[in-house]
């Protein structure tokens, strides 16, 4: 069952087309990437998703509730971090969960059961009595993002939520949100990260200058996009030697700052392998090692966005 | 609970701290005991109508009036502390409308001009009527019914 399902949907402002007629369809207990460089179109999309701006043109529907018509029923039933951070400075961490459980018309008892669950699963025990404007950023942030399971929801909208973090909390955050997302709740997220995307989305969606240039799953991405290979062989010889036997070759780079390394990027770098392969063993010059480096999301991410630049322009 | 009701919970919640306290209630208390005492060395009364006020008594009226202003403030400060920390977009992708938002913030203006006021009234104004030589049953009618006008001004 698709919990958002967005049909021709457009936001402008004045001559300026921010999300321009895109079409979404997302799956219930998913996790949905939404990626795209800055200025793309990601927030106001988020924005338009949550009902806090209404669209130019186009219909959404959330949960199966016109968002447009019924906003309110919407924002009872989905969970919002935004971009920007959101805190109440003159309260405690703990405080703060508390309140935002109150807001959200939890009962007493599960909001103080929440709290504690909360607190421990955030890493916040240390600085639950600590107010919000006396905490570093990731601190804030991730406050944030654990006040907002604090009350239930069905979807829950992730904009950039590891900004600021270190690496252990970012992995500790995103193993929170895969453990919910398994449970069923079903997530959009944003991220500039894309070993992030990678790790936890089970699809993900491309967005550039206001229009979606790609959906499908991390993996399918990278078939459909993923024609050029790396391949890095490192060698022992000097560098004389390596460039006039390699002379002939094309879509390789020599780099000597640790012995020597060719690397070979490609779309038919089987081919460029074998021709260098057979010019070692011909010269005798022993591999010391040779590693495919596999496609990674932000190869494809850069090469689809630059696709898309080439062509609108 | 009415979700104006939760979000006035929440703006009192975050209202009420140490400094506001102190701005909102010690300071115009200081200011009818300690300055209005000590000026009466230099104003002994005050007239009003055909009775003379003594200079606490005369003071304790303006606090009320200071008091009410005050608590008006505090809308102003809660949005723009809102809209300066992020939770004014949060709270409006959370369950709520602006008109919410909006009554709550006039209902937190009410409840705590309503409840300072009652403070300063409570302790300045049997100075004042004490003044004025009122009769314990004036005097209670008197309060009653500048609350009630306190009420509606700050609604």
């Amino acid at each position: 069952m698709s919990c958002i399902v967005a049909k021709s949907l457009s936001k402008s402002y004045g001559s300026t087309t921010a999300v321009d007629s895109i079409d979404l369809a997302i799956n219930s207990g998913k996790i949905f990437g939404f990626l795209g460089p800055n200025g793309a179109g990601k927030t106001t999309t988020i924005k338009l998703l949550t009902t806090l701006i209404a669209p130019t043109e186009g219909t959404i529907n959330i949960l199966g509730i016109d968002a447009v018509q019924h906003p309110l029923e919407v924002r009872k039933k989905i969970g919002v971090v935004l971009q920007q951070p959101s805190y109440e400075p003159t309260l405690s961490v703990e405080k703060s969960l508390e309140k935002y459980g109150m807001m959200w018309n939890v009962k007493r008892k599960t909001r103080k059961d929440r709290v504690e669950e909360l607190l421990a699963s955030f890493n916040l025990e240390e600085i639950r009595s600590i107010k919000n404007e006396d905490l570093s950023i990731g601190q804030r942030r991730r406050v944030q993002v654990a006040r907002e399971f604090m009350h239930d929801m069905e979807l829950l909208f992730l904009d950039e939520p590891t900004v600021g973090l270190d690496p252990s909390a970012r992995r500790s955050l995103l193993d929170f949100i895969k453990k919910k997302a398994k449970e069923g709740l079903t997530i959009f997220f944003t991220t500039h990260i894309l070993n992030e995307a990678e790790y936890i989305c089970d699809e993900i969606a491309i967005i550039n200058k206001g229009k979606i240039i790609a959906v499908d799953t991390p993996e399918e991405l990278k078939n459909k996009f993923g024609m050029e290979k790396t391949i890095k062989i490192h060698v022992q010889e000097t560098q004389k030697v390596l460039s006039n036997l390699l002379s002939g070759i094309k879509d390789y780079e020599l780099d000597f700052n640790s012995g020597t390394n060719i690397t070979i990027r490609s779309n038919d770098s089987e081919e460029v392998l074998l021709k260098i392969l057979q010019i070692l063993t011909t010269n005798n010059i022993p591999i010391e090692d040779l590693a495919v480096v596999p496609t990674s999301l932000e190869e494809i991410f850069l090469t689809v966005v630059k696709n898309s630049n080439a062509s609108s322009d | 609970m009415h979700p104006v009701i939760r979000l006035v919970n929440r703006n009192l919640t975050i209202s009420l701290n140490k400094g506001f306290l102190i701005w909102q209630v010690i300071f115009p208390l200081i200011y009818i005991f300690v300055a209005g005492f000590a000026y009466t060395s230099l104003i002994d009364f005050v007239p009003l109508g055909n009775k003379m006020l003594d200079y606490p008594a005369y003071i304790a009226s303006g606090m009320i009036g200071f008091n009410i202003m005050n608590s008006t403030l505090v809308s102003g400060i809660i949005i723009w502390n809102d809209r300066r920390h992020g939770m004014f977009e949060q709270i409006l992708v959370g369950p709520f409308t602006r008109t919410h938002y909006i009554l709550s913030n006039v209902y937190t203006i009410g409840i705590i001009g309503l409840i300072s006021a009652a403070l300063i009234t409570a302790v300045g104004y049997p100075l004042f009527f004490r003044s004025l030589s009122l009769t314990s049953l004036q005097f209670h009618f008197w309060c009653l019914h500048l609350l009630l006008v306190q009420f509606c001004l700050v609604q």
